[in-house]
């Protein structure tokens, strides 16, 4: 595949992330491909242990050594997956930011606010510590939190849920990074609190140009925030689509399921959920992994495997109902 | 890091796990991932042997005085074919003598080892899962017992007692379970938030139900860990009791009193610290690799 | 309309906070500060309400889980916080409880069948035959084949022992069941699955359920009336729809208002909340909500309001309405 660099800031191609278990590899992501483009909000969605983490955490270069990974991660053309510990650094933090689900677990409990967010400052800029200082009050204010100069100075336990994701948020910033990886960053939030950080993601998306990796399994999150998703199940994506044509045309079985598992506000009808369950990594069934699953499986789909492949323009699907071999309702 | 990045844990993944295997396969990597388990267990196993068959293994009366167990000049007689590991100034077998302070020494470990037990986690379980005064007050009477220095106190209590096998591991017994009442309590603290705990009050199960049925199976990791750590402790105790004169009392033996008799003729039969010493180091060492061991391979959170 | 099956009335839960050596009391966090409510037999009340507003609190200690502080609760005519421990245990087969943790509110040390029979054996129900067809039973009512009881809870997903905590709640035949976040702690698909399981037992059992949760549009989903707690105390409590479609309270408007809808297209006014959560054991004078309300006044700063029903069957705790101002909230 050839790619300007110009338009595409990040694509993962056919990547495959494997662990080592005690009765060999086990296959946590197969065949994953996602384009960014700069600016652009993109959905990561799917359940737990549908493989989203794992993905963003290989962006990272934050997987164990034991993980084996497959395929091609680039930033702005650059290859990742090649990259020395030393060079990842170097892109962790400056090119690419990650912010959590936990923020209590992932600040350092026994670093004063200020310290830890002077931290990617000190690796990946050349301040002066009163520069410093003040960059990191001005990060504070950047992520809304009043009275800057008081928080530096606290400890991440004087903070509520919200703050401390902020934090987060600020020392992710902090080194004005081109791709911000947001995994389920408001799944521990209230929704009130929710909706400040979700403004408050856009807000910074709008000042600073950089695109956002938004990982979720809220359905509702995604609307509001993305314009394009990618839903991954059991490891594999299996639709990929401007986000408008996910609630309104949803082709693949898992995500029309998702959406029909969903209580509606509007009116109160029985939930349709999807029977069953995520099949376990070490005994996915042959075929399409959602075969088992699904209402609509055909012979094929219990033995071979559909590709995703493109529906419509910028929709693909990995499901038989829209390939030869399966027919099309 | 704040996430596992493999985390099949919330789902389906979770149920089964991968796929069975032989019993065979299994032990070989039990033993594989806890080696120090299987060597201290071998340790203790033999121990155990020993102890128990003691009158068979021996070769000879641990308490007979040999008329030719001693040289003309009245010193003890080194290693020899009818001394496998040589005589003591009293003319008697070492081998036999050691063996038989097997015994002395596990009888003493497990059985004050065991009085331990019972006594910390009465007092751990009541304290952690009855709380506020009763806990206080039970606190407080295991932070005293602590801050004396334990040796001193048991040889006050062996000396009130009459020193005896007996006595000597009631006192260790009786002393020795302040540890083990608190580790109990934490643990007692921890299990007691669990939801399952408070179902089984929703259900409206007794205290006794809940703390018989629902507690005690989940905090019995660590009092075996402790208890087989402690089996070691209380050995080398009753070990420097014996050693002190105010143990188990001689004819009889036990490695302590067999060290003590030893250090006199140290120079010319050094077989005599040798053999309990070493002894004694083996055993110890057994009960705390299987301790450390057991911690591992029955806390997940330690180790592997 | 129909006599309440449960009545809760001045719910009161303070936890002392001790400091100091002495372990003095320094203050109290008050947990639920005042709450009054009815469940009717039927029905599902939910309880709404963001983390530290005290509904899972409310929950434990109507189950007498934890002590109030003081207040009553009635179940049909008896006064549950005069009984005395033996008549309260007796009385839990009528009240049970579902957990949010499906990992950590199962004994990981018993088979699922001892775990199901356990609340009969308690209760000295049915002989040890019939307990296990009762537990076979369950388990195929909540969804689960009945050879799940010679198994461990940990060969389980969290969707498969969630049922397993539903199925141990019934084994007792209780009237009432507080839902505590049972579905939170879910993957949407697994999560809708327990939502239909739920409804699908309430109609068979005839059970009143008193649901707890913050995912706003479930317990929407699952509620006939909903009940909207901030900071220890009922803002608003109304049916689902009404509240849902006309919320009153300007707290509640922010709440739903901040519900991400799974719609691109739909476009809302946020009300956005500024600052945080005052702390439980501090709250504000007067109403809760002034310090965050954008709609306060002097009287919210100086006077708690009071406990009313502005419309039929739609409560409210707010100075905007009744005789301090005229009309509602210009929306």
């Amino acid at each position: 595949m050839t790619l300007q660099a110009t338009d595409t800031l990040l694509n993962i191609s056919n990547l495959s992330i494997s662990f080592k278990s005690d009765d060999g590899w086990i296959r946590a992501v197969q065949d994953v491909n996602l384009q960014m483009a700069p600016g652009e909000t993109v959905g990561l969605v799917g359940e737990s242990g549908c493989g989203k983490s794992v993905t963003s955490l290989a962006i990272m270069g934050l997987l164990p050594r034991t993980a084996r990974v497959e395929g091609e991660i680039s930033l702005q053309g650059r290859n990742l997956t090649t990259l020395t510990d030393k060079e990842l650094r170097r892109v962790r933090g400056n090119d690419v930011s990650m912010i959590f689900q936990e923020p209590m677990t992932s600040l350092n409990p026994i670093l004063r606010i200020g310290d830890q967010i002077a931290e990617p400052l000190r690796m990946h800029a050349h301040l002066t510590s009163r520069q410093m200082s003040e960059r990191v009050k001005e990060l504070l204010a950047q992520v809304g939190i009043p009275n800057p100069a008081r928080v530096m100075q606290e400890y991440p336990h004087q903070l509520s849920g919200g703050m401390r994701q902020r934090v987060m948020i600020a020392m992710a910033m902090a080194c004005k990074p081109k791709l911000l990886i947001a995994d389920e960053p408001t799944t521990a939030l209230d929704v009130t609190v929710q909706a400040q950080i979700l403004d408050l993601l856009r807000k910074l998306q709008e000042e600073s140009g950089m695109s956002l990796l938004l990982i979720t399994h809220d359905l509702g999150v995604v609307a509001e925030m993305c314009s394009r998703v990618t839903v991954m199940y059991a490891g594999k994506v299996v639709e990929e689509c401007p986000v408008d044509d996910l609630y309104y045309e949803p082709e693949h079985p898992y995500t029309q399921g998702l959406l029909g598992s969903l209580p509606d506000l509007d009116k109160r009808e029985r939930l349709r959920p999807i029977p069953g369950q995520v099949p376990p990594l070490w005994a996915m069934p042959p075929g399409c992994r959602f075969a088992p699953r699904c209402s609509r499986a055909m012979d094929i789909c219990h033995s071979t495997e559909p590709q995703l492949l493109d529906v419509e323009p910028n929709h693909r699907v990995s499901c038989w109902l829209h390939q030869k071999g399966g027919t099309v309702s | 890091m704040s996430q596992l990045p493999l985390q099949p844990a919330n789902s389906a993944a979770v149920a089964a796990g991968p796929r069975p295997r032989t019993r065979s396969q299994r032990l070989w990597k039990l033993m594989r991932s806890y080696p120090s388990m299987f060597i201290g267990g071998f340790i203790v196993l033999v121990m155990i042997v020993v102890a128990v068959f003691a009158p068979v293994l021996a070769p000879h009366d641990p308490l007979h005085q040999f008329d030719n167990g001693l040289n003309q000049m009245g010193m003890p007689l080194g290693p020899s074919h009818q001394f496998l590991l040589g005589t003591d100034p009293e003319g008697r077998d070492v081998l036999s003598r050691v063996i038989f302070g097997a015994r002395v020494s596990l009888e003493v470990g497990v059985f004050a080892a065991l009085i331990s037990l019972v006594i910390g986690v009465v007092l751990g379980v009541v304290s952690g899962y009855f709380g506020g005064w009763v806990d206080m007050v039970i606190m407080r009477f295991t932070d005293i017992i602590l801050a004396f220095p334990f040796l001193l106190f048991v040889i006050a209590l062996v000396a009130i007692l009459q020193p005896s096998v007996a006595n000597v591991y009631i006192a260790i017994g009786v002393l020795g379970w302040a540890q083990m009442a608190r580790i109990i309590r934490g643990q007692v603290l921890q299990v007691k938030e669990f939801e399952y705990v408070q179902a089984a009050r929703a259900i409206g199960a007794r205290a006794g139900f809940i703390i018989f049925k629902e507690i005690l199976p989940n905090v019995l990791a660590p009092v075996i860990v402790f208890t087989t750590l402690n089996v070691g402790t209380n050995i080398l105790i009753e070990s420097s009791l014996s050693f002190l004169g105010i143990g188990v009392q001689p004819p009889h033996p036990s490695w302590g009193n067999m060290l003590q008799e030893g250090m006199t003729v140290m120079q010319l039969a050094p077989w005599m610290i040798y053999v309990p010493g070493l002894s004694l180091l083996l055993a110890v060492l057994g009960f705390n690799l299987l301790g450390d061991g057991l911690r591992d391979w029955l806390d997940p959170r330690v180790g592997k | 309309m129909t006599e309440a099956l449960l009545r809760v009335s001045n719910l009161k839960k303070y936890f002392p906070i001790k400091r100091g050596v002495l372990r003095r009391t320094v203050g109290h966090v008050r947990a639920v500060d005042d709450v009054s409510f009815e469940v009717f037999p039927g029905e599902t009340l939910g309880i709404v309400g963001e983390s530290g507003c005290g509904k899972s609190t409310t929950g434990r200690t109507l189950l007498r889980l934890l002590e109030p502080t003081s207040g009553e609760v009635w179940f049909k005519d008896k006064n549950l916080s005069q009984l005395n421990k033996s008549e309260m245990r007796a009385m839990r087969q009528h009240l049970q409880i579902v957990f949010q943790d499906p990992y950590s509110s199962l004994n990981p040390r018993y088979k699922v069948g001892t775990i199901l029979s356990r609340p009969m054996e308690v209760h000295g129900l049915y002989t040890p035959k019939q307990r296990i067809q009762r537990v076979e039973m369950m388990l195929e009512r909540c969804g689960l084949n009945p050879s799940a009881k010679d198994r461990y809870p940990h060969q389980f997903s969290g969707g498969q022992r969630q049922r397993i905590g539903i199925a141990r709640a019934l084994t007792l035949n209780p009237s009432v069941l507080v839902l505590d976040e049972p579905v939170s702690a879910l993957d949407v698909s697994v999560q809708s699955q327990i939502i239909n399981l739920l409804e699908d037992l309430q109609e068979e059992f005839k059970l009143t359920y008193l649901f707890i949760a913050h995912d706003l549009s479930v317990v929407h989903h699952i509620s006939d009336r909903v009940a909207v707690m901030y900071l220890g105390q009922l803002a608003e409590l109304a049916t689902s729809d009404a509240l849902f479609s006309d919320p009153l309270h300007p707290y509640t408007q922010a709440l739903l208002s901040a519900i991400p809808h799974p719609d691109p297209r739909a476009k809302r006014e946020r009300i956005l909340l500024s600052g945080d959560l005052p702390s439980p054991a501090n709250p504000p004078t007067g109403c809760p909500f002034h310090t965050r309300c954008a709609h306060a006044m002097d009287i919210c700063r100086k006077q708690k309001p009071v406990w009313r029903e502005e419309r039929p069957g739609h409560f409210v705790a707010c100075h905007l309405y009744g005789s301090a101002v005229e009309g509602g909230i210009p929306r």
